[in-house]
């Protein structure tokens, strides 16, 4: 026993300093302070989700509507959840995949959308179910202005479809649009970076992983020290020798030839893009995805 | 035979802190006198010269100690004609050395189990002699290959290859000077192998006084019969000497590799080595130290019940951490 409390002396005492640390943080820590509440009196919407497609529930749009209305207070931007189960083709002049936007633009800018004032801090994200024949594709979007536009770029937002709405594949019973669209509406103040990376990271942070990587380590520990080496070679091939190396009488590097290959260099070009105006007339920001 | 004070009548052993022959009684320095036996010569046998109890002798032999007095003694005739040692290096690391070496390098390891490395099973370790034939080789070598060396650069269309091809050729010899080879059944080859090398500067002429206070075995075996042991280091080196020539090649194939060992001579040697005998759970486990230079080897013996308790602490301790930090990361 006296053994053992030496040799985890240390650790234990690291151990502790630590823990302490934590629990002092975790009191001094307050409650999160509260977020100012909304200030636009001229928005024509008074709810946040549109079900237009009809592949969410009542019950399910109650729900997202109050995960919304949190999201808006943290984020400080009116949010806007569409479904949509149309096509849009032949409403706007723009390349299909660009069809969500014009539509997610104009629905911000109709409705005078903004949580500060009209034409203020807003996201519309729209989801078009229909597979657009032209292209045989499924649109989404999700549209910024305003301080959502400064904070979450073209990839950030393509970044939140990709990632909320990966494990939907076309308008079937399968599909669970509810658990996307609430992944799309949560994600996005981690994007915007309203949420600290520790607690994003202390969210991430599964017990379940913990508790394997404590045992991964633990089992490292042991591996280490328990095959206990016999011991290491400590003589060189001219320990024995006179002198400490050998006589060399001949030694010699004769070129014979040579041969050359050439192999062709595959070369690559890429590129960019930014902001947009709408017909509006008001600026937008966002990114798309199709699947 | 067995050394005597000339001024208390004890035991005088050496001892390899002073360099010298020292009484342990009276702390008399070279105060030796050497005993002869007395009486007839018994191959498996002895009589203790100082309390008259009988010494049980080993087949290989030539110094030990007696179990009832704990007198030194050497037997004459595995010291002297052909079992005459050439050389010895005497011992350089005490008892108390040997046992310091040990501590160092063995008491961080956490799963030893309890009483390894006590004082109480660290006493009975004792130094022995091992006997060593020591050769002397002529190594000639004589080597070919085919090497290539690749070099790559690019133009903005096309990347290059060229693969240069040589012919590699290497032709040397080297003496090798006493190349150590245990003669020794007992000691296990590859753990006296790695206990090379002796610094052989301290070589000297074999002198019996060296032995009293330790244990030592005459040669087991004939040197012809380790012959191809000793030939097969100088291969081993001769063949690391080559490969450290050639170099800086992508890829080396085609060799052929000549390796020509003549012996030139041979010499009978003692060299000096501490070995600790740790019993756990009917398990012996050896440890060598060397009695020159200090080096430590050996396994050390794992206890499964100090696995599972420092693993499942080290655990523990990672698991508490782990939450402590998430609860407070979660309020940042």
């Amino acid at each position: 026993m006296q053994r053992y409390f030496k040799y985890f002396k240390i650790p234990f005492i690291i151990t502790a300093v630590i823990a302490l640390v934590c629990i002092i943080v975790r009191v001094a820590t307050g409650s999160p302070e509260q977020n100012a509440a909304a200030t636009n009196t001229e928005s024509l919407i008074s709810n946040n989700v549109f079900n237009y497609s009809g592949a969410l529930t009542d019950s399910q749009v109650f729900e997202l509507e109050a995960l919304i209305a949190a999201v808006e207070n943290k984020t400080q931007c009116d949010i806007a959840v569409i479904t949509l189960n149309e096509s849009l083709e032949g409403r706007y002049s723009s390349p299909a995949n660009k069809w969500v936007m014009e539509y997610a633009d104009d629905f911000a800018d109709q409705n005078k959308m903004g949580y500060d004032k009209a034409y203020g801090n807003s996201i519309v994200f729209v989801d078009n179910l229909y597979r657009e024949p032209s292209t045989g594709k499924v649109y989404s979007w999700i549209s910024t202005s305003c301080l959502a536009m400064s904070q979450l770029s073209q990839s950030e937002c393509e970044s939140i479809m990709d990632d909320a709405l990966e494990n939907l594949t076309d308008y079937s019973d399968s599909d669970d649009y509810f658990a996307a669209y609430k992944r799309v509406v949560s994600l996005i103040p981690r994007y915007m970076s309203i949420e600290s990376g520790a607690r994003i990271a202390a969210e991430n942070m599964k017990p379940v992983y913990i508790l394997a990587s404590a045992l991964f380590i633990s089992l490292i520990y042991v591996l280490i020290n328990w095959k206990s080496k016999l011991g290491s070679v400590t003589t060189t091939s001219t320990t024995y020798v006179q002198n400490g190396r050998p006589n060399i009488t001949r030694k010699q590097d004769i070129f014979l030839r040579k041969s050359v290959t050439k192999r062709k260099i595959e070369t690559s070009s890429g590129g960019g893009s930014g902001g947009h105006m709408s017909s509006g007339g008001h600026s937008h920001g966002g990114g798309g995805h199709s699947r | 035979m067995l050394f005597r004070c000339k001024n208390c009548g004890g035991n005088i052993v050496y001892n390899p802190d002073k360099k010298a022959m020292c009484c342990p009684h009276c702390d008399s320095l070279d105060s030796e006198e050497k005993i002869e036996d007395s009486q007839a010569i018994v191959p498996s046998s002895r009589i203790c010269a100082s309390c008259g109890a009988p010494i049980e002798l080993k087949e290989h032999t030539s110094a030990t100690k007696c179990p009832s007095c704990g007198t030194y003694m050497v037997v004459d005739e595995r010291v002297q004609g052909q079992f005459t040692p050439h050389l010895i290096i005497p011992f350089k690391i005490s008892k108390d050395k040997a046992k310091e070496l040990l501590h160092k390098e063995f008491d961080k390891r956490p799963f030893t189990p309890m009483g390894f490395l006590s004082n109480a099973s660290i006493d009975k370790m004792e130094g022995t002699y091992v006997p060593f034939f020591m050769y002397d080789y002529k190594s000639d070598m004589n080597y070919r290959a085919v090497g290539t060396k690749v070099r790559t650069w690019s133009d903005s269309r096309y990347e290059y290859t060229e693969t240069s091809y040589y012919d590699i050729i290497r032709e040397m010899n080297a003496n090798f000077n006493k190349v150590p080879v245990d003669a020794s059944i007992e000691m296990d080859d590859k753990l006296m192998d790695l206990l090379e090398p002796y610094n052989y500067h301290e070589l000297e002429e074999h002198q019996d006084k060296y032995l009293s206070g330790f244990m030592a075995e005459k040669y087991n075996m004939g040197e012809k019969s380790l012959t191809p042991r000793a030939e097969a280091k100088v291969k081993r080196d001769s063949h690391a000497m080559i490969s450290e020539t050639v170099s800086g090649y992508a890829t080396v194939t085609q060799a052929q590799e000549s390796i020509v060992p003549t012996k030139l001579a041979v010499d009978y040697a003692l060299l000096p080595v501490w070995e600790y005998v740790f019993n756990y759970l009917g398990k012996d486990y050896k440890f060598q130290v060397n009695g020159q230079t200090g080096k430590v080897l050996g396994e050390t013996p794992v206890s499964k019940p100090r696995v599972v308790g420092y693993g499942v602490t080290v655990f523990g301790m990672i698991t508490i951490l782990g939450f402590l930090i998430r609860m407070a990361m979660l309020v940042l």
